[in-house]
């Protein structure tokens, strides 16, 4: 910004050019009276003034009066310091010289500071854009360092918070913006500039309420930007505290309703066999007449039904142990055709002679994954494409790269799904008021496929056309920190 | 041993499985269908002399396939309902059912209602027609008269009106009521004598909020009474 040492000496170069060539112009070319002359002095004082500033101004001042006694003055040729008329010029030349500057230098400084004050307002605007957007807590503490480091400009921030008494931060390593001064700013209440080091700290509040220390290193930042970014922060942060609670809310809600609907629906699943169990035992303990062949129909009822109760318990604590996250899944790299190969195996029972195309994608990368616990979602969908689609018709598992997933895809060719029980197929245990959704079994496949998925950061999706077949798919992060640390 | 056709209608294979084998080892005949669509269906074709209708079905509901059931026939139907609260065995018999069971069930008992359900067909012993300027009532020809206007009565219906016209001026006790129109077999289901009697009043009484026919009698029962000949010439409804 400040004109530098060179800069300088050509501008004192140039004002003295300037006397020289006045003085050469008049001298040689045009002869006209004093006054004319040291106006035109004033004329050019004023004008170097303006630009170049006081400095400047002045050291041409005193030369202009110089060559004004010297070459124009009676006696010319002589310096007369005594004449009255010698000081009289010299003091309007510096006059002249120190008020054009001075007026000039604080015009300019106001368009700087306006253009300063500009630059701020924008910044803020954008930063207070940046911290609106983040929907949780966790995830504006993590953005607000970085934000002030990208649009302030500043080499690092660190950002400490009382409740939490954890420092967050961006940009390179800084020494002094340590925990224990953070904290000690926080005590002393008020902003501190340590201008040889280049440092910012700021006391974060909300209301009267300290809450937490603002550090920034590189640059320092005006005050009032600095109290404008702490306000900004501590209204973010209360925003940000509000929406989080409000979805916290909702999501209790939600989970009374989904324990309700379990309820509901366990009750339900659990008496359909128990039904079938009651009818066939009560009938042979009444009915004497019953044949051979009726009899054994009914035992295999029972053998069967009991089965159905069995897995409908053990799937009904799954569900229940991976509604509430306390499923520990054992993740690791694998390749997905581990989870793949599992699943067949599993399923060459119920597969029989069904065929089975499988495409993987050459070259995927490993996937982080709990092989045991996919496979159980895997199977579910093959079992289902196997159930729901004629036995003639191929089953086509893919496995493909889709940005950091692999998505694998099992497509049957059965009577497709419509779309609102599309809606409603991944819905734990739905059932509407006067209908219910079963999937053929429990019930509760599907949705357990879907909450292992979840469970290790993917999702599951399915896009079915009427006639045409379905095509379940559900994605798995690929490994990263092992791909490249094998 | 009877030969009575029964259909069953429930959307779950094992369910159809059990009831088809008891019935069959009954001397029943079992059609069977998976849906309230299929229900229809098969009565059209088969015209079962019973229907056991389970009520929580996907689709059309068993409450909704009952009333469609009723708007066309007098069939008896059994409903199969997993939840045993006073509102859904109103809302089955509500929806026309005769009957209900609820899951988990004995065969036993099943087959009893079955038994009762179906008794109706036997004739009762004969009662003169039961003639007044607005309702007329023929025991014979099964026919009831509102103003001139024909009235469709389920057969648990008409059976509980004879009841009730056979005991004219006199109280009939829930109990004996219950057992001469359902069977033996019944006595405490006064829930089924509410909503038929409702159901008996929205069809012949001028004034169903204010029945002049069949009068409660309270912690008894029911009566049924002539009205008096001004009050019975009122046509204002």
């Amino acid at each position: 910004m400040r004109p530098s040492i060179l800069n300088h000496i050509l501008r004192f170069g140039a004002a003295f050019a300037i006397v020289i060539a006045i003085t050469l112009f008049y001298r040689k070319l045009l002869h006209v009276n004093d006054t004319t002359i040291a106006l035109t002095f004033l004329l050019s004082i004023l004008a170097v003034s303006t630009v170049w500033g006081m400095a400047v101004s002045v050291a041409m001042s005193v030369a202009a009066m110089l060559a004004f006694n010297f070459f124009f003055l009676p006696p010319v040729g002589k310096l007369a310091v005594a004449d009255a008329q010698n000081w009289v010029a010299l003091i309007a030349f510096l006059v002249v010289a120190v008020l054009a500057s001075r007026l000039s230098t604080s015009a300019r400084q106001q368009a700087a500071d306006a253009s300063a004050r500009e630059r701020d307002i924008e910044r803020l605007y954008r930063f207070s854009q940046g911290l609106l957007e983040s929907g949780n807590v966790m995830e504006l503490l993590n953005r607000i360092p970085a934000q002030i480091v990208n649009v302030f400009e500043v080499g690092a921030a660190a950002l400490f918070l009382a409740d939490k008494q954890k420092v967050y931060r961006s940009g390179p390593v800084t020494p002094q913006l340590d925990t224990e001064n953070l904290k000690a700013i926080m005590v002393r209440a008020e902003p501190v500039f340590d201008l040889p080091n280049g440092l910012c700290f700021l006391p974060v509040r909300l209301g009267v309420r300290t809450i937490g220390t603002l550090g920034t290193s590189g640059s320092i930042l005006p005050r009032q930007t600095l109290e404008a970014i702490g306000t900004l922060i501590a209204i973010a942060m209360e925003h940000a505290r509000a929406v989080e609670q409000l979805g916290q809310t909702e999501a209790a809600r939600q989970g009374e309703q989904l324990r309700t609907a379990l309820l509901d629906a366990v009750t339900h699943a659990l008496r359909t066999p128990l039904t079938s169990i009651k009818a066939s035992v009560t009938n042979l303990l009444s009915n004497p007449s019953l044949l051979d062949g009726q009899k054994h129909e009914l035992l295999t009822i029972i053998n069967e039904e009991a089965d159905r109760l069995n897995r409908l318990v053990g799937e009904a604590g799954e569900m229940a142990k991976l509604d509430a996250g306390e499923v520990e899944l054992r993740l690791e790299a694998h390749p997905i055709e581990d989870v793949i190969s599992a699943s067949l195996a599993h399923c060459h029972g119920s597969l029989g002679s069904r065929v089975v195309n499988i495409h993987v994608a050459p070259n995927l990368p490993m996937v982080r994954v709990d092989v045991a616990r996919a496979r159980e979602a895997l199977v579910q969908l093959i079992e289902n494409a196997n159930q729901y689609s004629p036995h003639d018709r191929p089953i086509t598992i893919t496995a493909e790269l889709s940005g950091d997933f692999v998505v694998t895809s099992v497509a049957d060719r059965g009577s497709g799904i419509d779309d609102p029980e599309q809606a409603l197929i991944f819905e734990k245990f739905y059932r509407g008021k006067d209908q219910r959704y079963s999937v053929e079994g429990t019930g509760m496949g599907l949705p357990i496929a879907k909450a292992i998925v979840e469970a290790h950061g993917g999702a599951m999706s399915l896009t079915s056309q009427h006639d045409r077949g379905s095509v379940f798919s559900f994605t798995l992060p690929v490994e990263r920190a092992r791909a490249t640390h094998p | 041993m009877t030969s009575a056709k029964v259909l069953i209608v429930d959307d779950e294979p094992q369910i159809r499985r059990v009831l088809r084998t008891t019935l069959a080892s009954q001397g029943y005949t079992v059609v069977e269908a998976r849906s309230g669509d299929e229900a229809l269906e098969e009565i059209r074709h088969e015209r079962p002399d019973l229907i056991l209708l389970d009520v929580n079905m996907p689709g059309r509901s068993g409450l909704e396939t009952c009333s469609e059931i009723r708007a066309t026939s007098d069939v008896p139907i059994i409903m199969l309902t997993v939840r045993n609260t006073e509102r859904d065995k109103v809302q089955a018999l509500d929806a026309g059912a005769d009957d209900y069971v609820v899951k988990p069930f004995g065969v036993e008992e099943l087959m009893a209602r079955i038994r009762a359900a179906l008794r109706r067909v036997t004739p009762a012993e004969s009662i003169p027609p039961f003639l007044s300027p607005e309702l007329k009532i023929d025991f014979e020809k099964r026919t009831v008269l509102v103003k001139g206007q024909p009235v469709r009565l389920t057969p648990k219906e008409f059976e509980l009106l004879r009841q009730l016209v056979a005991n004219q001026g006199k109280a009939i006790a829930h109990r004996r009521l219950l057992q001469a129109v359902w069977g033996p077999d019944y006595g405490e289901e006064t829930e089924y004598l509410r909503v038929f009697i409702n159901q008996l009043r929205k069809k012949i009484e001028p004034d169903p909020g204010n029945p002049r026919y069949i009068i409660t009698e309270p912690w008894i029962g029911y009566r049924f009474e002539r009205p008096h000949s001004g009050k019975g010439a009122d046509k204002s409804d």
